[in-house]
C-alpha cells in the first residue's frame, strides 16, 4: 500500500521527465538510512544490526521500520494535504467571486429574465432595467479599441522580429513590456489632458467634412469626449499585449520555413507577409482574444472619457455609457434599492461571463502554442 | 543577417514597390505604437511639472477646492498601507497554492485549480470592485461590515494579488532543476524538507518577481477602490470603520482630473507622472531581479 501511494505521488512530482521516474520511485520507496538515522526513535541502520544482533531483535526492528515507514507516509500525506488546502484558498476566492455576484443579482435575474439582455430601457425610478445600451456601449468601445490596435500591434511586431536594426528590438520589447504595466487611471488622464482637446478640435471636425459629407456614421457634435476618444485610448493600452503576444509567436516560426521561402525567390515583404504572418496566424487570434478580454474589461479610462450618457451610439463621435463605467460611477447609489443593484450586478455578471469565456479560449489556443507558460500580462483598472 | 543580401536586381517594378511599400508600412505601425505610449509619460511631465517638488510629494493636500495647495502625501501613505494589506494577504495564500499546483501538478484538482486561477486573472477590475464591496464594506446582509475602509480595499486588492503570486510562484518553481528534486528525495528527504530547503530557496527570486509582479498590478488599481474605499485627504488612524478610508495615487488622480479645475489637472499630471514612475521602477527592479538570477545561475552552473 505504502509502496504504490509512494510511486503514485513521484509520478505526479514528475513534471514531463518521464526519463527519471522509475529509478527514482523505486529508490524513494525504500525509506533511506539517513532519514532514518535523522529521526528520533528510530533503529540504527540494517547493516550494523545484523552484525551486532540476533534474529529475533530483527524482526522487532522490522516491525519498527514498518511502523516508521508509515508514520512517514503518514506525514507525507498530511503535508499533502496541508498543500491542498492552498489551493482550496483559490477554488474558495473563484467561488466567492461567481457566487456573490450571482446571488446580489438573483433579484434581477428572477423578475426580468432573458429579454434584460435585449431591453434597451433603463429607469431605477419605475424599476425597469435592461442591459442593452450598456452592452452595445461596451461592444462599440471594444470594438474602436481593437479596430484600432489590431493592425498597429501586428505590424510593428513584424517590424521589430523582421526590419529593425538588433539593437532596437531588445530595448523596445522592453519598453513596450513596461509600458504596459502603466496604470489604466494614467491612460484616462492622458485622453483628458490631451486626446480630448485633440479630437474635439482637430480629428472630429475634420470627420465630419471629409467622411461625414457622405456618411452619417462619422458625423456629429465634436465634443472630444464619446466612444472615439475612450476606444482609441484602450487601443493605446491594448497594442502592448497584442505586440508582444504576436511577437512571442513570430519568434517560433521556424528558420527553414524563412529560409525556403527566399530560396523560392520570394522579397523579404514576400517572406513577412505571404510565408511568416499565415504561419502565425493562430498566435495572432490568441493574442487577439486576450486584448478582448483586457480591453472589454477596461474601466477607469473609458469612465473617463467615454461621456457617460445612457443612450446606443448611431456614429463614432457620439457619447455612450459602457458596463464597468456604469457600475464605477452609479454603484454606490445603487445600493440603496436592492432591485438597482442586482441589477447593476447582472450587467456586472455579464462581463465576467464574457471575460471568463474569452479568457478561457485565450488561454488554451496560446498554452497549446506556448507549451503551458502564460502569454501576455494580467492587469486593467 | 542574410537577408540583407536580397536579389534584388532581376525584379518587377511591380514586386519591388510591394517590397517597399510594406516594409515601410511596418515601420510606420511601429512609430504609431510607440509614440502614444510615450506621448503619455511626455504630457504627464509637460502638464504637470509647475507642480512638481520636493514638497509636493511630502505634504498633505490643503486648500480649497481641496489638493490645489499642497501634494500627494496621504495618496503615496494610503498606497503603501494598500500594498502591504494587500500583499499580507496574498504572498501567503499564493506562494501555498503555488506550491500545491506545482507538487500535484497531475491531479484532476490541481488542474482545474490552475484553469480557475487563470480564470481569476482575467477578472475584470469592477467585479472585484462589486466583491470586495459586499465581502468587506457592505453594512447589510453577509460579510465584514468594515464600511469604506483600508483594510476592505486593502484585501480586495489581495484577491487581485492571489492569482497573479500563486500562477508566478508555480513557474517559478517549475524552472528549479528537477534533478536537484529528485536527487534529494533520493536521498531520502522528505517531502516537506525538499519544499523547504530546496525548491522554495531555489526559486526564491522567481517568487520574489512574483510578488513584485502582483504589487506593479493592483498598485494602479482605481476602480475596486472605488466600492471599497473610496478616498481620503488625510491620514485615517485606523483602518476599519467609517473614518477608515485611506488615500490613493490612483484614486487622488481620479478625482483632481474630474474637477473642472485647471489648478486641479496640474496636480493630477504630477501625480500621474510620479505613480507611472514608481510603476516603471518597480517593473526595473523585477527585470534586474530576474536578470540577476539568470546571471547567477549561469555562474553556478
Amino acid at each position: 500500500m505504502g509502496v504504490t501511494l509512494e510511486s503514485d505521488t513521484e509520478s505526479n512530482m514528475n513534471e514531463g521527465q518521464t526519463l527519471a521516474k522509475e529509478p527514482l520511485s523505486t529508490l524513494s520507496a525504500v525509506p533511506s538510512p539517513t532519514l532514518l538515522a535523522s529521526s528520533p526513535g528510530l533503529p540504527p541502520n540494517p547493516p550494523d544490526s545484523t552484525s551486532e544482533q540476533g534474529s529475533k531483535t530483527k524482526s522487532v526492528l522490522r516491525d519498527l521500520r514498518k511502523v516508521s515507514t508509515q508514520r512517514i507516509h503518514r506525514s507525507e500525506r498530511i503535508f499533502q494535504g496541508t498543500l491542498l488546502v492552498g489551493g482550496l484558498f483559490v477554488l474558495a476566492l473563484f467561488a466567492t467571486v461567481l457566487g456573490v455576484s450571482l446571488v446580489e443579482a438573483w433579484p434581477s435575474i428572477t423578475k426580468f429574465g432573458w429579454s434584460f439582455l435585449w431591453t434597451s430601457t433603463w429607469n431605477p425610478h419605475r424599476h425597469i432595467f435592461g442591459a442593452w445600451t450598456y452592452i452595445v456601449g461596451t461592444f462599440w468601445v471594444t470594438g474602436i479599441a481593437l479596430l484600432f490596435a489590431i493592425p498597429i500591434a501586428i505590424l510593428s511586431s513584424l517590424f521589430l522580429s523582421d526590419y529593425s536594426p538588433k539593437w532596437l528590438v531588445g530595448a523596445v520589447s522592453t519598453l513596450m513590456e513596461m509600458l504596459a504595466g502603466i496604470p489604466s487611471i494614467v491612460f484616462g488622464a492622458f485622453g483628458i489632458i490631451f486626446m480630448v482637446p485633440l479630437l474635439r478640435d482637430q480629428v472630429e471636425p475634420f470627420l465630419a467634412n471629409t467622411l461625414g459629407r457622405h456618411w452619417d456614421f462619422f458625423n456629429g457634435d465634436a465634443m472630444g469626449y464619446g466612444i472615439l476618444a475612450a476606444g482609441l485610448v484602450v487601443g493605446i493600452m491594448v497594442i502592448p499585449l497584442v505586440a508582444t503576444v504576436t511577437r512571442d509567436s513570430l519568434v517560433m516560426v521556424p528558420r527553414e520555413t524563412v529560409e525556403a521561402s527566399y530560396a523560392l525567390g520570394s522579397t523579404k515583404a514576400e517572406m513577412v507577409f505571404f510565408v511568416k504572418l499565415p504561419a502565425v496566424v493562430p498566435g495572432i487570434i490568441g493574442s487577439v482574444i486576450l486584448g478582448f478580454g483586457r480591453a472589454i474589461g477596461e474601466t477607469m479610462a473609458v469612465l473617463l472619457l467615454i461621456g457617460n450618457q445612457a443612450s446606443i451610439p448611431t456614429s463614432i463621435q457620439d457619447v455612450g455609457y459602457t458596463i464597468s463605467s456604469l457600475l464605477a460611477n452609479t454603484f454606490t447609489y445603487a445600493v440603496i434599492d436592492p432591485l438597482y443593484s442586482a441589477a447593476e450586478i447582472e450587467l456586472g455578471l455579464i462581463l465576467l461571463v464574457i471575460s471568463l469565456v474569452v479568457n478561457t479560449l485565450g488561454r488554451e489556443l496560446l498554452m497549446k502554442l506556448m507549451g503551458g507558460r502564460l502569454a501576455g500580462s494580467v492587469g486593467g483598472g | 543577417m542574410a537577408e540583407n543580401v536580397l536579389p534584388e536586381k532581376g525584379l518587377s517594378l511591380y514586386r519591388k514597390v510591394r517590397n517597399a511599400l510594406l516594409g515601410a508600412l511596418t515601420a510606420v505601425a511601429f512609430v504609431l505604437a510607440v509614440t502614444p505610449l510615450l506621448a503619455i509619460i511626455y504630457v504627464a511631465y509637460d502638464r504637470g511639472k509647475a507642480a512638481l517638488s520636493l514638497s509636493f510629494l511630502t505634504t498633505l493636500p490643503g486648500g480649497f477646492p481641496v489638493g490645489i495647495e499642497g501634494g500627494i502625501a496621504n495618496g503615496i501613505v494610503g498606497s503603501l498601507i494598500l500594498i502591504v494589506i494587500a500583499s499580507l494577504l496574498s504572498v501567503p495564500v499564493g506562494v501555498w497554492a503555488g506550491l500545491y499546483l506545482w507538487d500535484q501538478s497531475h491531479t484532476p484538482l490541481a488542474k482545474a485549480t490552475r484553469l480557475l486561477s487563470d480564470l481569476l486573472l482575467g477578472v475584470p477590475s469592477v467585479i472585484w470592485g462589486v466583491v470586495g464591496f459586499y465581502v468587506f464594506s457592505t453594512n447589510t446582509g453577509y460579510g465584514f461590515h468594515w464600511g469604506f475602509s483600508g483594510l476592505a480595499a486593502g484585501l480586495t486588492l489581495g484577491f487581485i494579488m492571489i492569482p497573479i503570486v500563486t500562477r508566478v510562484t508555480e513557474q517559478a518553481l517549475r524552472d528549479v532543476p528537477r534533478s536537484y528534486i529528485e536527487g534529494a528525495l533520493a536521498l531520502g528527504a522528505s517531502r516537506f524538507q525538499v519544499v523547504r530547503g530546496l525548491a522554495i530557496p531555489a526559486a526564491i527570486t522567481g517568487i520574489g518577481t512574483g510578488i513584485l509582479l502582483g504589487v506593479l498590478n493592483v498598485l494602479g488599481q482605481t476602480a475596486p477602490l472605488i466600492f471599497t474605499n473610496y478616498y481620503n485627504t488625510g491620514i485615517p488612524k485606523n483602518l476599519v470603520g467609517s473614518n477608515g478610508s485611506v488615500g490613493d495615487l490612483a484614486m487622488q488622480i481620479f478625482i483632481y482630473i474630474h474637477e473642472p479645475s485647471k489648478g486641479l489637472h496640474v496636480k493630477a499630471m504630477a501625480a500621474a507622472l510620479v505613480l507611472t514612475l514608481i510603476v516603471l521602477l518597480l517593473d526595473m527592479g523585477i527585470r534586474l531581479l530576474a536578470w540577476g538570477s539568470r546571471k547567477y545561475a549561469q555562474r553556478m552552473g
